[in-house]
């Protein structure tokens, strides 16, 4: 803004007169104020608005320029320049402005330009008809703000001064009503700009008041479960007194209505909780389900506040950038007695007296190759390290098994290993990633080829009759998952096969514990690998599992609450994002800023989620995996060819299904459109039980933007009871961009929802 | 007001709080909550929780919220904001009217529950009924409750939307909607079912908005959602008058050790204690309970019954410690704390700032002490720039008058239970201080109570 105004020509335009401003003053412009006071019906014609917002920039000028250096014109062309002094604004006659020192620049038509001067008095008083142009330079409209902080500070500092002087008296005055713009927490710190490093003074215990049991003893030292109920009422005879009618109202137990009100409550209840949250974690914590608080610890859910921006740019940042502010993990109760800290300060003190314990040196290697994926911060590098080892303390026999492996495929391909060896060299030289690579991603990839060094065992995926290959990416994105289980850095980093983008995939740093994946039971390794895969990777078989297991706990518990037991589908990997195609472009072009990544993602979508159908339909035709990456948007492709008998037992389990998903993005395209994609991906699967999706209602309330009713709440629409039939198959309504029922043959006909 | 002031001397006025109080809650512009207008019913109520004069922000606050503005209010940790936004609630409310007139959203269902009761016993001549509905209760009963009258209700989102979707709770009436602890109420999780809520509530609702922190800008939903806001300001530093901050540079191993040499050499009244994992809560927790203190401990992971059991127990000076995560960072609002200990230390500064306002309640002086490690220091550098102060290394004494109160038996109870209008023993009769049987921790040496913090507790019996 600063002075861009140089030559800022007040005889713009030629308006109506002043009549045609609402308020008197506000005249000031519209009219021509050279003299030229003739309506000018040939000139353009702008609405009262537009004239006003003329006249209120043109004030803005004048006001912003007095004290300023101006060269005025008259009617006899001479040019004065001086200080602008005051200009009336109310005259009808173009503006009459006052110079102080004026003087001569231009003498126009006459020649004497020192007689002229001699005339000149310390102030000129130029009437508005005479004024033809007014040339203000430089003036600077940052000014106004200048003003209104200087303002301010003084202010402050007076107050503050007052304050001082008055010591505590209570005629302070309320500041409350002098803050125009709201101040964030740093605009009140001022924050001093560069983080100050300083010396931190050591504290020293005193001599002597050891306290046997608790000096030189970290918290993990001594992990043992209690009661502090009970503990604490046994030493100190604490007892409660807690009543929640102290803090809620009331239940009226004796309305005669109270028994038909309570089965209503029930069944309502029971509804509500068996509702999808679409992932997001507060809805999903109100409604008691588990929470995968991946990488959220409570600071994250309760204290702090989200920094990383709107929705897209937060799910970017967290899918794409190792964020080492999440680096503590929940880890689920059942793994509770391992220590599972990544906080620097917990490991360091937990790894301190384990370390001695070395471990095979073959795994130890691995983890370190893995800790690279998680960040390229040297202080990060020792955590996983440290927790593999301590880890592997608690449970020995995974990785035990793993390591039998690593050490028995040397002797079953030992005539490869070399050929193995210079041919991933040769690749590690040749390859390369046909877009420009992410500076973290390079140490991915530097960390992968890592393992071709001869020290270390070859890979035992890489068989013989493989070797003469020409290696694939996917061998690489092998070796840096190698070793799931040890290390829940790697494990994390894993995604099962089919995954498009091999760096990406591995990249991606959204942390999961072991646990919320798996169940209780770790996979251990061994030689029936596929076999593995096919069963443990299966998020499917997994959520099966564990919903057999939960059942069975809950029966053994009580019999009023087993009937709605979720069933949940956990999303078992999270990738990062791609996008599409093999365009030259990092994706810093793709992702510049905020605006702009918005724009582009819009139109990326589109494509990508052509691509990502595509390769889920022919995917799942070849009967592979059932996890497939893809993409953001659509993490749960049922693909044809999977598994009947999950779905049938899906449908016949008289449950809700829970997907976890993400908050969404404000853009996905509205669902007829990602219909007609599905519909088409399908058809090319041959699939036998055509993919139900439910796209009716999903135009009502898409209307109201995809935030505004991404838990399925269709705004002020009234709850529709979603119980389909004999089958009391509770179907939620999970068609928000994203979701989709997947039903099967047989019992779509009866869901509520027509399928097609 | 009225002529008629005989109502005044039967109010049961508490004992007045003597500590000393700083100028973030005595900075005022000399009103008394008598110039508001208030309902007689709702004055009464104010008295009688012992509040004498209005503190800047409710002073700021109430009469512009009864006038019916939209308000987006910042002020510092337990300076009355939630006074601020209730004693206008309440005045705005109809008990007449038998709908829900006014929706309290706030992050955690520990705060929830103490705002509730804020709203009870300030409003507990006023006929009107408070209803709190979180997570990790029984749905159920939830429903049930909303059969019945309810004018107010006080919850945590998830919730909420759950019980305002189906219809269960109707909010077709509800023109008041307040968040407290707005900043977290409207980062990325919340917001999206905060936003859902809002589409329940009729257009034209008036929506008060409060916190401590606004580390980012709340300015998108100012534009969607709030009408011409009328925007408070009572901050021009971040940290509290009140309390004193301090670090100890320590090695991990030796975090215990000086815990246990800071209870020794401190006269603690409560203290918080916060871990940054829920199992170091939990190992923390019995750690001093072995050193012979009486201490509860709470995090997310817990029941919700258990949870609100230590909540109100260590509310009510059940027990000394409460070792807990960051789940009663915000709001949590314990008179009687003083000294508040970062076991470990937080990422953010908002957490730190929320946590050190644990203590230095309403004005009052307090401590705040954090543990150090090595790998924490940069965290130290950042949130010391962040709010604009240096945090000094502890001494080797800590002078008494920074954090102790001269007279102790006058530090309230939060709200007190016993006045409450309880359903189950009609008319208590009011109790403002701890009776000394309840507090076993005085019991005597026997029961495992340290040496060094006796004197304390017997020189003061009564708390």
């Amino acid at each position: 803004m600063k002075g861009n105004f140089n030559n800022r020509r007040r005889d713009r335009g030629n308006n109506n007169s002043n009549g045609s401003f609402a308020s008197g003053n506000g005249s000031s412009m519209g009219s021509d104020r050279s003299g030229n006071m003739s309506v000018n019906t040939g000139g353009f014609y702008e609405t009262a608005e537009t004239l006003k917002a003329f006249g209120d920039r043109f004030d803005y000028l004048l006001t912003n320029s007095i004290g300023s250096e101006v060269v005025a014109t008259v009617s006899s062309a001479i040019k004065y320049s001086g200080l602008l002094v005051a200009c009336n604004l109310d005259s009808t006659n173009g503006v009459d402005i006052i110079l102080k020192y004026p003087k001569i620049v231009d003498s126009g038509f006459s020649d004497n330009i020192d007689e002229l001067s001699d005339q000149l008095g310390e102030t000129l008083l130029i009437s508005g008809s005479d004024v033809a142009e007014l040339e203000m330079k430089g003036v600077d409209f940052a000014l106004d703000e200048k003003w209104d902080t200087l303002k301010k500070q003084e202010l402050e500092d007076k107050q503050k001064r007052d304050k001082r002087n008055q010591g505590e008296s209570a005629n302070g005055v309320g500041y409350g009503n002098n803050s125009k713009n709201f101040k964030t927490d740093t605009d009140i710190s001022r924050g001093r700009g560069d983080v100050k490093e300083r010396e931190l003074q050591k504290w020293t215990p005193d001599t002597g008041d050891e306290v046997p049991g608790i000096s030189h003893q970290t918290l993990e030292e001594s992990s043992t479960s209690w009661d502090q109920f009970t503990v604490n009422e046994e030493k100190f005879g604490v007892k409660s007194t807690y009543d929640e009618h102290l803090y809620t109202t009331k239940i009226n137990k004796d309305d005669p209505h109270y028994e038909k009100r309570l089965k209503e409550a029930e069944r309502l209840a029971k509804e509500i909780e068996s509702q999808g949250t679409s992932g997001n974690i507060h809805l999903a914590e109100e409604r008691g389900l588990t929470i995968d608080d991946s990488g959220m610890d409570e600071e994250d859910l309760y204290s702090g506040v989200d920094r990383r921006g709107n929705d897209l740019l937060a799910s970017l940042k967290s899918n794409s950038k190792p964020s080492p502010s999440k680096a503590a993990v929940y880890v689920a109760p059942s793994l509770r007695n391992q220590p599972h800290h990544t906080d620097p300060a917990i490991i360091s003190s937990t790894s301190s007296n384990k370390t001695t314990d070395k471990q095979v040196p073959v795994t130890k290697k691995i983890p370190k190759a893995t800790s690279k994926i998680s960040g390229t911060d040297d202080s990060l590098m020792t955590i996983p390290l440290d927790k593999n080892e301590t880890g592997m303390n608690k449970e020995n026999e995974t990785p035990k098994s793993q390591i039998s492996i690593q050490e028995e495929s040397p002797n079953k391909h030992p005539n490869s290993k070399d050929a193995q060896i210079e041919e991933l060299k040769k690749f590690a030289q040749k390859f390369k990633v046909p877009y420009d690579i992410p500076e973290d991603m390079q140490d991915i990839l530097k960390s992968s080829t890592l393992k071709s060094d001869p020290s270390l065992p070859p890979k035992p995926l890489n068989g013989s009759n493989k070797s003469s290959l020409p290696p694939t990416p996917s061998n690489i994105r092998v070796d840096i998952r190698k070793n799931p289980g040890t290390s829940k850095m790697s494990s994390q980093a894993n995604t099962p096969i089919n995954s498009p983008s091999v760096g990406r995939a591995s990249i991606s740093t959204k942390r999961r514990g072991a646990g919320s994946f798996f169940g209780s039971k770790i996979p251990s390794a061994d030689n029936k690998k596929k076999a593995l895969f096919n069963t443990k990777f299966n998020m499917f078989i997994q959520s099966r599992e564990s919903y057999d297991n939960s059942m069975k706990k809950l029966k053994d518990k009580d019999s009023e609450s087993k009937s709605m037991e979720p069933f949940f589908i956990e999303k078992p990997y999270f990738t990062a994002p791609t996008w599409a195609g093999n365009s030259e472009q990092s994706y810093k072009t793709l992702f510049p800023d905020e605006v702009t990544a918005l724009q582009k993602a819009q139109m990326n979508l589109q494509k990508r989620q052509m691509t990502n159908m595509n390769a889920a339909a022919a995917a799942a035709a070849a009967n592979q995996q059932m996890g497939l990456v893809m993409g953001n948007m659509m993490r749960f492709p049922m693909g044809p060819g999977a598994s009947p008998n999950i779905m049938s037992g899906m449908a016949a389990g008289n449950m809700g299904m829970y997907m976890p998903m993400q908050p969404q993005p404000m853009f996905y395209p509205s669902m007829p459109h990602m219909m007609s994609v599905m519909g088409g991906g399908e058809d090319g699967g041959r699939s036998p039980s055509p993919q139900t999706v439910s796209p009716h209602i999903t135009p009502t309330y898409m209307n109201k933007g995809p935030t505004a009713s991404s838990f399925g709440y269709p705004g002020a629409m009234p709850f529709q009871p979603m119980i389909s039939g004999s089958n009391g198959n509770y179907r939620q309504n999970y068609h928000q961009g994203n979701h989709y029922n997947h039903n099967n043959n047989h019992n779509h006909h009866r869901n509520n929802h027509e399928n097609h | 007001m009225s002529d008629d002031q005989s109502w005044k001397n039967e109010l049961n006025i508490p004992k007045k709080d003597t500590r000393p109080q700083t100028e973030d809650v005595l900075n005022t512009k000399g009103n008394s909550f008598e110039d508001f207008y208030l309902k007689r019913e709702l004055l009464m109520g104010i008295f009688e929780a012992g509040f004498e004069k209005p503190s800047p922000i409710q002073e700021e606050a109430i009469p512009v919220a009864i006038a019916g503005r939209d308000i987006l209010a910042r002020a510092k940790n337990g300076t009355g904001k939630t006074a601020a936004f209730v004693v206008p609630t309440l005045e705005k409310v109809k008990p007449g009217v038998n709908k829900i007139q006014a929706l309290i959203m706030v992050p955690t269902r520990e705060l929830a529950l103490q705002t509730s009761q804020v709203v009870r016993t300030l409003g507990k001549h006023c006929g009107i009924s408070c209803m709190v509905t979180t997570g990790g209760t029984n749905l159920k009963d939830d429903i049930l409750r909303l059969n019945e009258n309810v004018h107010i209700l006080v919850g945590t989102p998830g919730r909420v939307l759950d019980l305002a979707s189906r219809k269960l709770a109707d909010l077709s009436d509800c023109s008041l909607f307040v968040m407290d602890e707005a900043d977290k109420m409207l980062s990325r999780d919340f917001k999206t079912i905060i936003e859902q809520i809002l589409i329940f509530l009729p257009k034209s609702h008036q929506s008060l908005l409060f916190s401590a922190t606004f580390p980012i800008t709340v300015k998108e939903f100012m534009v969607k959602h709030l009408h011409k806001p009328y925007e408070i300001n009572l901050m021009e530093e971040l940290t509290l008058k009140g309390i004193t901050q301090y670090y100890a540079f320590v090695e991990e191993k030796q975090k215990l050790h000086c815990l246990n040499t800071l209870f020794s050499k401190l006269q603690i009244n409560q203290a918080i204690i916060f871990c940054n994992s829920t199992n170091r809560v939990e190992l923390l927790a019995k750690k001093i309970t072995d050193l012979g203190y009486s201490c509860y401990y709470s995090h997310a992971r817990m029941r919700q019954q258990e949870r609100n059991k230590v909540f109100h127990e260590f509310r009510q000076g059940k027990v000394r410690t409460l070792v807990c995560s960051d789940l009663l960072t915000r709001g949590i609002d314990i008179q009687a704390v003083n000294v508040v200990i970062n076991f470990d230390f937080p990422k953010t500064a908002e957490t730190y700032l929320h946590r050190i306002g644990r203590s230095g309640r309403f004005g009052h002086l307090g401590l705040a002490i954090n543990l150090i490690n090595w790998n924490d220091r940069f965290n130290l550098y950042k949130i010391e720039q962040e709010l604009g102060t240096e945090i000094a290394a502890i001494p080797a004494t800590i002078d008494k008058s920074l954090y102790v109160a001269e007279d102790s038996s006058a530090v309230p109870v939060p709200f007190p239970i016993q006045q409450q209008p309880n359903p189950l023993q009609q008319q208590l009769p009011v109790q403002y201080q701890i009776p000394p049987q309840q507090f076993p921790v005085s019991g005597g040496p026997q029961q495992g109570m340290p040496p060094q913090m006796q004197p304390h507790f017997t020189a003061q019996p009564q708390f």
